[in-house]
């Protein structure tokens, strides 16, 4: 565990330091060059801004309007049908839509069933076992100007709930 | 996203008004566009940075030498990708940076990724079977290590912060399989 740790922190140094000695020793200009791609870099920014904003208002808005507590409250006795336990559902949903709102929502079950509960550790696989697909999905296309993503939308909700439901299933089988 | 959208903001906003959230939700809009700059001020550096250091690589023929070594690898995931195509070494580097943790390094690398594969799409209107993989690939994310969860189990005095880690390798580890599977049957 400790080792993979280390690994992760010592690699982007590391590939800093091959590339600055391959560079001197090939003698190109390494640091007009580093400024030439660096300002690169904000013409890709530019693009993203307005994806990152319109996803972020309507999660916001999702969230604060109670709109997000009552879609849960309709998915609720669907997923239940699979044997999962209701307390889980707000972080599966909330998993796809928002990582900061997952976060929370984390936070709330460990508050209220305590982290080693059952409930406590299926939260807790759903949190690490995917990515905020929705989020994921709006900026990888900001920048290319796709506008069909519907397919990868459902494909990436798709996996999220067998991300979920495997979650589900591994601590009810262990526990 | 043009028919989610609006319909996502509708909905609420209906239902926001029905709760008498309407205060809450104004102040939420304009919080909304205060974290939108941070999110972007938090990628801005990390891809300058990134694109600075590949200019680098790419002039000094790291990037060629580090692509021949990766590319068996990528090969099977993005099969239609060619040996020399500037994607491999930024498609590398986000599925490393994934797995091993660093989410805010991936994301600028895997929206680089992206914009090469564009280059070769051959529909621009349409994602190309490898830019669904990508996606794939990020949206389940895999990582070995998910050091936010850990961090926050053990300061709500978990006895086992980490008894989650296997579940959570083989939950995600299960998602990808199946998102790969469904990419390969479903994309020529």
């Amino acid at each position: 565990m400790k080792i993979i740790e280390y690994i992760s922190y010592v690699m982007i140094p590391l590939l800093l330091i091959i590339i600055l000695i391959v560079g001197e020793r090939k003698k190109v200009h390494v640091y007009d060059l580093f400024i030439e791609g660096a300002a690169e870099g904000f013409s890709t920014i530019a693009k993203i801004f307005p994806t990152v904003l319109a996803v972020i208002i309507a999660i916001n808005i999702f969230k604060i309007s109670g709109a997000m507590d009552l879609f849960v409250k309709l998915v609720r006795p669907i997923i239940s049908l699979f044997n999962v336990p209701g307390e889980v559902v707000p972080i599966g949903i909330m998993r796809s839509v928002s990582g900061g709102g997952a976060l929370a929502v984390l936070s709330d079950v460990f508050k209220e069933y305590g982290p080693d509960s059952l409930v406590g550790r299926i939260s807790s696989t759903i949190m690490g076992s995917s990515d905020t697909t929705l989020y994921v999905l709006a900026i990888y296309t900001s920048t290319i100007g796709i506008k069909k993503t519907k397919n990868a939308l459902f494909i990436g909700l798709f996996c999220d709930l067998v991300a979920f439901l495997v979650a589900v299933w591994i601590w009810q089988a262990m526990v | 996203m043009n028919r989610i959208w609006p319909w996502i903001l509708t909905i609420s906003l209906v239902v926001g008004i029905f709760n008498g959230k309407v205060q809450e939700m104004t102040t939420g809009l304009f919080d909304s566009s205060k974290s939108a700059i941070e999110t972007c001020i938090n990628i801005f550096g990390i891809i300058s940075l990134w694109c600075g250091l590949m200019k680098i690589a790419e002039k000094t023929g790291i990037i060629n030498k580090a692509q021949k070594i990766i590319f068996p690898i990528i090969h099977f995931l993005f099969p239609n990708l060619k040996k020399d195509s500037k994607a491999v070494g930024d498609i590398a580097m986000n599925m490393t940076a994934n797995i091993i943790g660093l989410g805010n390094v991936a994301t600028p690398i895997g929206i680089k990724a992206m914009e090469e594969l564009q280059k070769e799409n051959k529909e621009k209107t349409k994602l190309s079977k490898e830019m669904m993989m990508l996606l794939v690939l990020n949206m389940s994310s895999i990582q070995l290590i998910p050091t936010t969860v850990i961090a926050l189990r053990a300061s709500y005095g978990s006895a086992n912060p980490t008894e989650i880690v296997l579940p959570v390798i083989l939950a995600s580890f299960v998602a990808v399989i199946i998102g790969v599977i469904i990419v390969k049957i479903f994309y020529k």
